[in-house]
């Protein structure tokens, strides 16, 4: 009776875990195919006691600046490789979450890039954080060759365009 | 609180990198939202307005940092002057003058970055505010 009432409880944690993660709306980036997203990431905190932790959303964006999120990939180790669809409009929503311990307060900053990438090349990701300044730095690649930067561009700025 | 530094670099790029990074890292507002384990996030309360002004004659480039928190009055239309940067040349290069609040620090590191173009990377608002 003990055991099974213990079976029970821990079939309703999991079940509560699992609800938890449904119902924050945020699910993983699936596996891709083609691997042409590389991310190199170093992240600094400020202090022993602030920790800082970086990710980013993948949406794909259609005509009318209309989003469809495609899932998050977390930054958790200095290099992460993963695919992004080409030849139409993604939105890759960086974001970088700090904590001071003992507080429930998350302080975010997102720094979305909205682009095309294209098919045949790679993209390279540089992100940092390091003393509470961070920067993203998005380079387009053809065999080993930097062919451009992408800027940073909103999805406000593409609407505002439309 | 002030400092002040020179760069190797022609105040008119010292003066493009204000502008650039002035606007992309500094136009914000920040907000706040409550996000229930169930159910629907709060929406944004925006509760503090940044707001970067560069201003340029052909010597001179001078930058303000202004901050407005909701409910504030008696302060400027955009708010307290947190920063305000004066760039001028010297030498074959560049000073910078520095005048801030305390609580300024990363924006003060984020813009000797700028002036010497070796850091391009914009100042965690969770930082300053």
């Amino acid at each position: 009776m003990k055991r099974e009432r213990r079976l029970g409880a821990t079939c309703a944690c999991i079940a509560t875990v699992l609800l938890l993660s449904a119902c924050s709306g945020v699910k993983n980036y699936p596996e891709q195919k083609t691997q042409n997203l590389r991310i190199h990431t170093q992240v600094d905190s400020v202090s022993a006691t602030r920790s800082t932790v970086a990710e980013f959303d993948v949406h794909l964006v259609d005509s009318h600046c209309e989003t469809e999120y495609q899932g998050r990939v977390y930054l958790d180790q200095p290099l992460v490789e993963t695919g992004i669809p080409t030849e139409r409009m993604v939105y890759l929503d960086f974001i970088f979450a700090s904590k001071t311990m003992l507080s429930s307060t998350v302080s975010g900053i997102r720094h979305g890039v909205l682009f095309t990438p294209r098919s045949g090349y790679e993209y390279d990701v540089k992100v940092s954080y390091d003393k509470g300044i961070y920067d993203v730095v998005l380079r387009e690649m053809r065999d080993g060759t930097i062919t451009r930067v992408i800027p940073r561009r909103s999805l406000d700025e593409c609407r505002g365009s439309r | 609180m002030y400092e002040s530094f020179e760069v190797n670099r022609p105040v008119e790029e010292v003066a493009d990198a204000f502008k650039k990074r002035a606007d992309e890292c500094l136009n914000l507002a920040i907000g706040s939202q409550t996000k229930p384990t169930f159910g629907t996030p709060s929406s944004v309360h925006y509760y503090a307005k940044v707001k970067p002004t560069v201003a340029t004659s052909a010597k001179r480039t001078e930058m303000y940092v202004q901050i407005l928190f909701e409910h504030q009055i008696g302060v400027p239309k955009d708010g307290m002057y947190y920063l305000i940067a004066d760039a001028y040349p010297s030498g074959k290069g560049t000073r910078v003058d520095l005048y801030r609040r305390t609580k300024m620090g990363t924006v003060g590191e984020a813009i000797r970055g700028w002036a010497s173009g070796k850091n391009m990377g914009c100042p965690d608002p969770g930082t300053f505010l």
